[in-house]
């Protein structure tokens, strides 16, 4: 049974729908991350979970039990806010203590939690200290104890690590899975960092425009975009035109070449479609016999640290070829001439809509460490 | 080049001269003459005995009504004003509510002196309306109470009008820096509206509270025209009593009237410290 | 909506009718009281009076002349200072801050009483001269008339303007008349109005240096007449709300913020 039901959530801000038509399921234990750009619902909908916003139609069960009346106070959400909200008139100690205190804990056994919380997010000793006094990573681990002291039923993060600097956000994301995995606690993330929701969820729901464009495991929405609106957004994308050959065989016609895609094809033949090959599926070798090719030239190089990118101009389009960055190899020049190498497990086949060009989509892979 | 930078910089401040001639010439040559003056008698020689004469009863008794009436309509100044503003700006009303208290706070805060003090004879009077509406509505006899306009009460009420939109608009900025976080935060800690307003809201808010506070009583403290207007020199009050000794009364005796002057400075320069302190105090915790 | 943020919401509207009640209640029965210039019936007769009383224009005439005095002495003292602040000397902010603590530490009162002292005296009588008096409206709008003006600067970010300005080739005349001063307008309109608002009702100084103005105009009709005093009242509301309505009409067009308002 799921731990936390969303059903049918309707959420309009005067004329604006902002959240339409949203269900999901949350298991208990599982990670869970809205991901999306700006205005598509995710921190509205993390918000009507809390209680803060009161959905205009829809319902939120948690653990079976209707939301409706139930004010934020009640729900035993705890909540991890993107400017830390940590209390400024209270010490660090007084800010985890708070709600405990207000549970009508005593001295003695509220002293101990604290000094637990501190142990989980690594800072002993700051219990003293003031949250002017402290970093913007201190503050979010301190905001995060300050949450999980109640033992709350989940965990609700609304874009937590967008303020802080790239090195801290890598480590903090990490700590923050690792304390989920400890107390096998439910979380609810909101990010519009790919990256973050890919490396740390158990499951993605790709929101955009008020709805959920499609929910799955990170590798399930990388490997397999339900839209073409996922496969544009998570990770960067080459779109190249094609037409269906041979359905049954798996067989498509590009710019005058046979390539090999999984068979059967769930498209009748002569239908022309949008081919899109992830950077990384793409090698300038065949590793196999199986391995589709096409020829084109290369455009530009760029280096990107641990990644190398080509853009390489191949049937009228521009074609992202990613590599890892090998010492070894001598890195190809712009107006070489090279061979793109796929297999057929890598072509993503998608309609395409003739009026609609999908382009390349560039999305830096943050290889800033 | 350090002799020609040395050169430069003094004909920066040079561009301040104008000003600064005039701000001494008008502001610090006349306050420095005040305190010269509360040092001498009347012949002109160094003497301690203006000082000596503020211990007299009726001037500490002066000091003292000036400075009640300046704390009790701070405190209710700063009391409404607070929950007006607080209601305006995170109280859940309409925007639109919001600027047209605030401007009409900036327009209240000017309405004092002359036109105050008739508004609320207009009001509060022997045949004013509030008078006369709770006579024929309540049967409340106001005056036959021993409610009087022309007294410490009355016009403590018409400070107040302009001690509460000073208040609006000096605690405005405070409670925008109020984030909205800290109460959700609270509320999802489990916490009331009272255990947030009780451990957090009110801890926060506190030093700009008191620096409003002390900004409403030196304003109070100060003022001349209303209570002129209003009670005619009828109240023993400390401006009243320095005006009286401007413009010859009886006792015209000047140089009490500097030490007075001078009495009333340091009140306002302590106060201006505090609320100085205060801010920078509150302003380190808004981050 | 849930119990708690209802309960919240009809506090706020509780707390705001209070204050409304307690600020147009005064005016109201101001305006009423007004209107019983003639015996049993409502009318306008107050207003008649006090309009066609010639000391009424006499005395609203010369503290309009004071005001414009006034006000051209303040901008002239005081934005030239302010830009040089802003473009030249930003160590000084700290003194112009102390400085326009000074009016509210020294009340009118108090630098009446200081002005007369200082300039009743050889070598420099100026105490029959209407320049003191202007002198003395100028310090008490001084601290508002300089934080708008500080504020507007600041908005502007002058120091920023002026280096792109010069980078493009703009010699400092150009700067100060098609970047400051452009910039500083709706700044400068909202001083110039609340200056002007302070001038016109203030009594303190003139009173105290015994000057035929506005102020003590009023003071004086209070003392005889009745129903007189409220029709003032009125006309003076209007005008003090006239002007700073328009500053903030204007302000709010422009990236000027408001000053705060004077001292009774």
């Amino acid at each position: 049974m799921a731990f936390i039901e969303l059903r049918d959530l309707r959420k309009s801000f005067g004329k604006t729908e902002v959240v339409k038509d949203l269900s999901l399921e949350v298991r208990k234990g599982e990670f869970l991350s809205f991901l999306g750009g700006s205005g598509c619902g995710k921190t509205t909908t993390l918000r009507m979970i809390a209680g803060f916003e009161t959905p205009s139609s829809g319902s939120i069960f948690i653990d079976g039990e209707d939301m409706e009346n139930v004010s934020p106070r009640k729900r035993r959400l705890g909540m991890v806010f993107q400017n830390y909200a940590l209390f400024p008139n209270l010490d660090v100690a007084g800010n985890i203590a708070f709600g405990l205190h207000v549970a009508g804990a005593k001295g003695k056994s509220a002293k101990k939690r604290v000094a637990e919380m501190l142990e989980l997010i690594g800072m002993e000793g700051y219990a003293q200290r003031y949250p002017r006094e402290l970093s913007g990573g201190q503050q979010q681990r301190v905001a995060l104890a300050r949450a999980i002291a109640v033992e709350p039923e989940a965990l609700l993060l609304d874009e937590p690590l967008s303020a802080l600097d790239a090195k801290i956000r890598q480590r903090l994301r990490d700590d923050i899975r690792s304390i989920q995995k400890k107390l096998g606690m439910t979380m609810i993330y909101v990010t519009h960092d790919q990256e973050e929701a890919l490396s740390i969820s158990d499951r993605v729901a790709v929101m955009r425009d008020g709805r959920i464009e499609q929910l799955g495991s990170p590798s399930e929405i990388y490997d397999n975009p339900a839209t073409a609106f996922v496969a544009t957004f998570i990770g960067s994308l080459s779109s190249l035109c094609c037409e269906v050959a041979d359905a049954a065989a798996g067989l498509l016609l590009v710019d005058g070449r046979i390539l090999r895609a999984v068979a059967p094809l769930a498209a009748s033949s002569g239908e022309t479609l949008s081919l899109s090959l992830r950077p990384e599926s793409i090698t300038l070798s065949p590793s196999s016999a199986d391995d589709n090719v096409l020829p084109g030239e290369v455009e530009a190089v760029k280096f990107l640290g641990s990644i190398v990118r080509l853009v390489v101009h191949s049937c009228g389009q521009a074609v992202f070829v990613d590599s890892f960055n090998d010492p070894r190899r001598a890195l190809p020049e712009p107006g070489e001439e090279v061979k793109l190498c796929f297999p057929p497990e890598a072509c993503h086949l998608r309609p395409s809509h003739p009026a609609v060009r999908v382009p390349a989509e560039e999305i830096s892979t943050s290889v800033e460490a | 080049m350090p002799r020609s930078q040395a050169l430069r910089k003094a004909g920066s401040w040079l561009g301040l001269g104008p000003f600064l001639c005039f701000a001494i010439a008008f502001m610090i040559l006349p306050a420095l003459s005040i305190l010269a003056g509360s040092f001498m008698n009347k012949s002109g020689a160094f003497t301690f005995a203006n000082f000596a004469h503020l211990a007299r009863q009726n001037i500490v008794a002066s000091y003292r009504v000036t400075i009640e009436l300046s704390a009790v309509t701070a405190a209710i100044g700063t009391v409404l004003g607070a929950l007006v503003s607080y209601a305006v700006v995170a109280g859940g009303l309409p925007k639109g509510l919001r600027s047209f208290t605030i401007t009409f706070s900036g327009v209240a805060s000017n309405f004092a002196g002359v036109p105050l003090a008739f508004a609320f004879i207009a009001t509060l009077g022997r045949v004013g309306l509030v008078t006369a509406l709770a006579k024929s509505l309540f049967g409340i006899d106001l005056y036959g109470s021993g409610f009087n306009l022309y007294s410490f009460w009355g016009l403590s009420l018409t400070y107040v009008y302009f001690q509460m939109p000073l208040m609006i608009l000096t605690i405005e900025p405070a409670i925008v820096g109020l984030r909205r976080e800290w109460r959700e935060a609270s509320e999802s800690l489990g916490a009331s509206s009272w255990t947030y307003w009780l451990r957090v809201g009110l801890p926060i808010l506190t030093p700009s509270l008191l620096a409003a506070f002390i900004l409403l009583f030196g304003n109070a403290f100060g003022a001349y025209a209303t209570a002129y207007a209003l009670t005619g020199g009828m109240l023993n009050l400390v401006p009243i009593l320095i005006g009286a000794q401007i413009r010859g009364d009886v006792l015209h005796d000047p140089n009490l009237g500097y030490a007075l002057a001078l009495g009333m400075v340091v009140i306002m320069l302590a106060a201006i410290f505090l609320y100085s302190s205060l801010q920078k105090l509150a302003s380190r915790w808004q981050r | 909506m849930r119990r708690s943020e209802s309960a919240r919401k009809a506090l706020s509207w509780f707390w705001l009718a209070l204050g409304m009640l307690y600020f147009f209640l005064p005016l109201v029965a101001t305006f009423l009281f007004s209107l019983k210039g003639r015996k049993g019936v409502l009318s306008f007769a107050a207003y008649a009076n006090v309009l066609a009383d010639p000391q009424f224009l006499k005395t609203f005439l010369f503290s309009l002349e004071m005001a414009v005095f006034t006000i051209l002495a303040s901008l002239v003292l005081i934005v030239p200072t302010a830009i040089w602040i802003h473009l030249k000397l930003p160590k000084a902010k700290g003194l112009m801050e102390a400085l326009s603590l000074m009016p509210f530490v020294i009340p009118p009162i108090v630098l009446a009483f200081g002005l007369i002292k200082t300039y009743s005296k050889p070598p420099l009588v100026l105490v029959s001269s209407p320049v003191l008096l202007v002198a003395g409206y100028v310090i008490i709008s001084f601290p508002y008339m300089y934080r708008t003006i500080d504020a507007g600067l600041r908005a502007i970010d002058l120091p920023l303007l002026t280096e792109a300005a010069q980078i493009l080739g703009a010699r400092w005349t150009t700067v100060l008349f098609r970047v400051a001063l452009p910039g500083l307008r709706a700044s400068i309109l909202s001083a110039v109005f609340l200056c002007f608002a302070t001038v016109i009702g203030e009594l303190t100084l003139a009173v105290i240096l015994a000057w035929p103005a506005f102020g003590p105009y009023m003071a004086l009709v209070g003392r005889d007449l009745a129903y007189e005093p409220a029709a003032l009242s009125i006309m003076s509301f209007a005008l003090t709300w006239g002007s700073i309505g328009l500053m903030q009409f204007i302000s709010s067009r422009g990236v000027a913020r408001r000053g705060r308002g004077h001292r009774p």
